[in-house]
């Protein structure tokens, strides 16, 4: 099973959107996908489709195996588990995680951690073959937070593989622009693409469903299929 | 691992040279992709948050 | 019937009481009501109208009509499809169609089916498959046997070679002794076969024998088969002239021996061209880029010269533009415009956007006198130079350079010249893209042929000089007016090598009109016989046998200005003054001639098939031949004399127009072709009949000759060249983002320098004058670009791009021209040469020529060509035609 854990630099950039976007791409492929939300706000069931009066997740239950009934499929067949409306302590969070590794699923399988962007990467259960994604925006906010990052992976031993990933990306800015081809050429870990501003994103959300499906022959979707393909080249390192 | 393969952009990125490297038969990434560094100073100097930042970066260089 | 109606119809009383007498009571009043429709509805006459019914009743006797009526008519189309309609109005003149259709039908195309025809067939068919069978199998066996000589011989894993190949390459030829002896070896096989003289008999067994392998050769893929049919040309051709050189002059009449040794002079020139030109091409080298070392500090130091006179600087823009953002570190490029028209506002744009300018004071020597005083401001270790409308793509010094660094010798490394409007021939006869134009011959294959033998020589524009050796050489050759040939040859003599990359990596514009093109081939044609006559490749040191061979035949290249004229003339010295120019019978003539002439037509379109369709040479030539006569024989005699001409480039024309001016020549010979076409029908019927034969074979080449030219007649009518800006045909993919946030993935289908035209299934989402921001990329970088929808039509938009910034207007260079892979489809889209379909082209080519010519005539002479237009169309439209078959399919 690989592990990937999405997470926004800083709050509000839209993370959740894309661990919705990115499961049911790669869905597609006719592999088995699991999404976990780990984020207190408790919205990415509201992504797949989950009733908004279904407020119970993991977080309500006391033990993994009770968790185990909150799963739920969406249409595309992605499997998710929701937060719940109990505010879990860190401690919990990690537990967690450990137990999804319990759950029994071919070596071909995805299973994606929304995680909420104020609780530090480090602080998780992290190994070598996990791919950890923090989103930015091209803006100087976020170039200031990707060096203060950069300075903090130096000095832990990093084992995990961390990216950069633009989303939306916006090519008519000016300041967009230019930050994106300074930090392609010169930051490490950026990835050599982004995924496109679209309002099918934000229209797809509001119709409880993703992009690919209300509207696959957009930018955005070409753009979540790429990142899908490189996530697949970089696991397969 | 999955047959999603190595799929990259269709709108973005090298798909011209690698039309150009399957035309002779080299290899993409053979090809550079030159970084502009005067436009990059340029974008740097433009803003006063990227400059401070650059300036602490390379003074924290220097002191290693 | 009552006397009152008597008094009323007399007519037809009378008539109904006459054959009342003959026939029964229903057929008279059908005679009477068919006679009143045809004279009263149809207005025939009376006489056909009383007769009509009659010989509807008489065919009724043998023919159900009325329930074959539909398809009567049906059949009556089908086998006489040129009767006029509607058949009654004009019923006389159909009648004599009629008749001759009927013969016709009767004895042309009713042939007993024999069974010993299709056996015939088969056992013909047998033998091709036989022999191609065979063929293939030799082929298996090469490969077989490369592959084994391959593991016993060397030890590194090479791909896939023919035992030809590995022959070919294998060691045991660097010792010059063994290939000398090999060479004399094959010399002698040839002369026995070519001297041996042959009774009639023995030469067309032996000639039917050749084709028949050629034509079995066909299906055959490979290079060894290749080899094979160039062998065969080789033995055919040279029997052919050996032949021609000892029985066929005419010792005794002087007129025909000087005309018959004029043209064989002019068939030992296309000889030769012939021989030289499968030497040149026998091996084209296909030459792979060298990718560069990672790290960019060894790169080294380029310098791009882009030359300018008098063009405009809406076409001097997008050059400068593509050339600042090449992908070389920018500390390692410059790029300069050296502005011979010393314009201010190209000065004032070069410092714009970051390249050089540089003038000098006077403007010796053109171009080569621009970029020498241009390297001594410079310093850059390698010079590239573009010509200004040469765009270059992002990639060409990383395809290029790695020569250099690979070999220090290289001095010269040159890229396709590639157009991306349509030059004189292809505009002017609409064929764009439908059939290689003229240049593609030397750029895709003759270049690279000569790139095998080490000869490759400078083509003025995209490619990279060395510094060092133009600095040995003295700066670039000013003395002829083809200065980047002398200048290459002068580089080869001083023993530096050449590299020539078949990838085109740069597009430009092609000469809008025939003049200009015709100007443009005349400064070439000049200029090599200049060099030949200062500098001459065939003597002096530093050249090799076959770079040699390779100069002196793009130096012949030029001379075919004689031969052609000599060829389009030579049938009419037959039959104006009877002179035997070709001293053999007809036979002789018939079984020497045109086998050899369909071999080495077969051969050729082998080996060129992909850059040159058949004929289409012999259409170029005749063009070009009068106007290269007289500057190649000046230079020759007088180099020195003679002015450069520089080619305009990026004009108007605005209407369409005849070049009569240009076009004389053709026809002064379309006119004498046409009436020795006359004479010699004339002779048919009242001169000699010991002469039909050579008489019709006369008649033949003379028809031929009158194609060609037909065809070069219809190439001087210029079209109108409507738009100012060049659309370009493209393929890849980019987005849009509409006004309302939303995206969509499009394809680019073709771009101008201030429009795109996409395509996509949601176009129905976009109105014209909507706000589209349009995303297009650069290898990892995206561009917006701001545009406005102009027109949609189906799943098609265009988007026109007005008042880009300067920033922008690079960026949108980047994404459409200069994109690596903008021109990699020239070769590709043409199909391979197939001769009948050619000829028959060119056939449609001459045909339009000559409705241009007729279209075209100053108006004086309009009626009478209405008339004589009228006329043969009339006299034609008796003359018998195919039935029409429709297929099963129908």
């Amino acid at each position: 099973m690989q592990r990937i854990f999405i997470k926004g630099i800083k709050g509000g950039i839209g993370s959740t959107s894309v661990v919705a976007n990115l499961a049911c791409v790669l869905k597609k492929s006719d592999v088995d996908v699991v999404a976990i939300d780990l984020d207190v706000k408790s919205d990415l069931g509201l992504h797949f489709g989950l009733k908004w009066t279904a407020t119970k997740g993991w977080s309500n239950e006391s033990t993994f195996d009770d968790a185990l009934l909150h799963f739920r499929k969406d249409s595309d067949g992605v499997l998710f588990l929701p937060h719940g409306d109990n505010e879990a302590t860190l401690d919990e969070i990690i537990a967690t995680i450990n137990n999804c590794k319990k759950l029994d699923y071919k070596e071909s399988a995805w299973i994606i951690f929304d995680c909420p962007s104020h609780i530090n990467i480090s602080h998780y259960p992290l190994e070598e073959n996990d791919i950890v994604i923090e989103l930015v925006t091209c803006d100087a906010i976020c170039h200031s937070l990707i060096y203060k990052r950069l300075q903090t992976l130096k000095s832990v031993e990093s084992s995990w593989k961390h990216f950069f990933v633009v989303n939306r990306y916006n090519a008519a800015s000016v300041l967009e622009f230019d930050l994106f081809s300074l930090w392609q050429s010169t930051l490490p870990f950026m990835a050599p693409f982004f995924i496109n501003s679209d309002e099918v994103i934000k229209e797809a959300t509001a119709n409880r469903n993703v992009a690919l499906n209300c509207a696959p022959y957009s930018v955005a979707n070409d753009d979540f299929e790429t990142l899908a393909g490189w996530l697949v080249s970089k696991a397969a390192n | 691992m999955n047959n999603l393969a190595t799929k990259s952009s269709q709108i973005l990125t090298s798909s011209d040279i690698e039309n150009l490297a399957r035309r002779f038969g080299g290899k993409s990434d053979d090809y550079i992709e030159i970084m502009n560094t005067q436009k990059n100073q340029k974008t740097i100097n433009k803003y006063a948050l990227l400059k401070e930042i650059d300036d602490a970066l390379k003074t924290s260089k220097e002191k290693k | 019937m009552s006397f009152t109606l008597f008094y009323k119809r007399p007519i037809h009383s009378t008539l109904y009481i006459l054959l009342s007498m003959l026939f029964t009571d229903k057929l008279v009043r059908y005679i009477l009501f068919k006679f009143h429709s045809y004279f009263n509805q149809h207005k025939v006459n009376v006489i056909e109208a009383f007769l009509m019914p009659f010989i509807t009743l008489f065919g009724s006797l043998f023919v159900n009509i009325k329930k074959n009526k539909e398809n009567f008519e049906l059949a009556l189309y089908n086998y006489y499809p040129h009767l006029r309609l509607p058949y009654r109005t004009y019923i006389y003149s159909n009648i004599i169609r009629f008749v001759i259709q009927s013969i016709f039908l009767l004895f042309a195309v009713h042939k007993p089916r024999k069974k010993s025809v299709s056996i015939k067939k088969h056992a013909v068919n047998y033998f091709y498959d036989g022999v191609s069978y065979s063929l293939r199998q030799l082929r298996w066996y090469d490969l077989k046997l490369g592959r084994l000589i391959r593991r016993l011989f060397s030890k590194n894993n090479k791909p896939k070679k023919s035992a030809f190949k590995t022959m070919a390459d294998a060691r045991i030829w660097q010792n010059k002794l063994i290939k000398y002896i090999v060479v004399a070896l094959i010399l002698f096989l040839l002369a026995i076969f070519v001297t041996i003289p042959f009774s009639l008999e023995a030469q067309a067994v032996f000639i039917s024998f050749i084709l028949l392998v050629a034509y079995a050769l066909k299906r055959v893929k490979g290079h060894m088969a290749t080899i094979v049919m160039i062998t065969l040309s080789v033995t055919t051709s040279s029997r052919y002239l050996w032949w021609r050189y000892t029985e066929t002059l005419n010792w005794d009449d002087p007129l025909a021996l000087t005309l018959g040794a004029g043209l064989l002079l002019a068939e030992t020139y296309a000889w030769m061209v012939l021989i030289l030109g499968f030497f040149q091409t026998i091996n084209p080298l296909e030459r792979k880029p060298v990718m560069l070392p990672k790290n960019t500090d060894l790169w080294p130091t380029v310098d791009i010269y882009i030359p300018t006179y008098n063009e405009p600087l809406s076409v001097v823009r997008p050059t400068t533009l593509a050339a600042l953002s090449i992908d070389w570190p920018a500390d390692k490029l410059k790029v300069y415009i050296l502005d011979d028209g010393k314009r201010p506002e190209f000065g004032e744009f070069a410092k714009q956007v970051g390249a050089g300018y540089l003038t000098r004071p006077d403007n010796n020597h053109a171009k080569a006198g621009n970029m020498n005083s241009a390297m001594r401001y410079t310093d850059g270790d390698y010079i590239a130079i573009f010509d200004c409308d040469h765009v270059p793509a992002r990639s060409f010094l990383q395809m290029t350079m790695g020569q250099f660094l690979k070999d220090s010798k290289v001095c010269l490394v040159q890229t396709p010249h590639h157009f991306f409007s349509a030059d004189p021939f292809e505009r002017n006869l609409n064929n764009h893209s439908q059939i290689p134009n003229e240049n593609m011959l030397f750029y895709g294959l003759i270049q690279d042929g000569n790139d095998m033998w080490d000869a490759t020589f400078f083509c003025g524009s995209c490619a990279v000089l060395k510094r060092e050796a133009l600095d040995e050489i003295g700066g670039f050759a000013f003395e002829t007016v083809t200065e980047d040939a002398h200048t290459a040859l002068r580089m080869q003599r001083a023993g530096y090598k050449t590299a020539y990359i078949n990838i085109p990596q740069a597009a430009g514009l092609a000469t809008d009109s025939l003049s200009a093109h015709i100007g443009q081939r005349i400064r070439w044609a000049r200029g090599m016989a200049q060099i030949f006559r200062l500098d001459n490749p065939l003597l002096g040191k530093g050249l090799n046998i076959p770079q040699r061979l390779c100069y002196l035949n793009a130096m012949l290249h030029f001379l075919s200005g004689i031969p052609r004229i000599v060829f389009l003339t030579a049938p009419l010295a037959l039959i104006y003054f009877n002179a035997y120019i070709i001293y053999a019978p007809f036979l002789a003539i018939f079984i020497y001639v045109v086998p050899t002439l369909i071999q080495i037509k077969a051969t050729n379109s082998r080996i060129q098939g992909k850059y040159r369709y058949s004929f289409w040479g012999e259409v170029y030539e005749s063009v070009l031949a009068w106007y290269i006569l007289k500057p190649t024989t000046v230079a020759l005699f007088n180099p020195n004399k003679g002015k450069f001409n520089v080619t305009e480039k990026g004009g108007l024309n605005d209407k369409e127009h005849y070049d009569w001016g240009i076009s004389k020549p053709y026809l002064v010979l379309l006119a004498i072709n046409l009436v020795g076409m006359l004479v010699g029908i004339l002779r048919l019927f009242f001169g000699d009949p010991t002469q039909v034969g050579v008489l019709l074979i006369s008649m033949g080449w003379a028809l031929y000759n009158i194609i060609i030219l037909g065809a070069a007649v219809a190439v001087a009518a210029e079209a109108r060249q409507v738009r100012h800006s060049h659309r370009i045909k493209a393929n890849f993919p980019a987005g849009v983002r509409l006004a309302n946030g939303h995206t969509l993935k499009v394809k680019i289908t073709d771009y101008s320098d201030n429009g795109v035209g996409i395509e996509t299934d949601h176009a129905h989402a976009c109105r014209v004058n909507d706000k589209i921001e349009l995303l297009m990329s650069r290898g990892n970088k995206q561009f917006s670009f701001t545009t406005h929808v102009c027109n949609t039509r189906g799943n098609q938009i265009g988007l026109t791009i007005k008042d880009l910034s300067l920033e922008k207007q690079r960026a949108f260079i980047q994404c459409t021209f200069s994109r690596a892979d903008a021109w990699l489809d020239w070769q590709n889209n043409f199909r391979h040469d197939r001769p009948s379909y050619s000829f028959k082209e060119v056939q449609k080519t001459s045909l339009r020529g000559f409705s241009n010519l007729l279209f075209h005539a100053p108006r004086v002479l309009q009626p009478i060509i209405q008339f004589m237009t009228n006329l043969v169309v009339y006299v034609n439209s008796f003359t018998p035609k195919r039935p029409i078959v429709h297929n099963n399919y129908d």
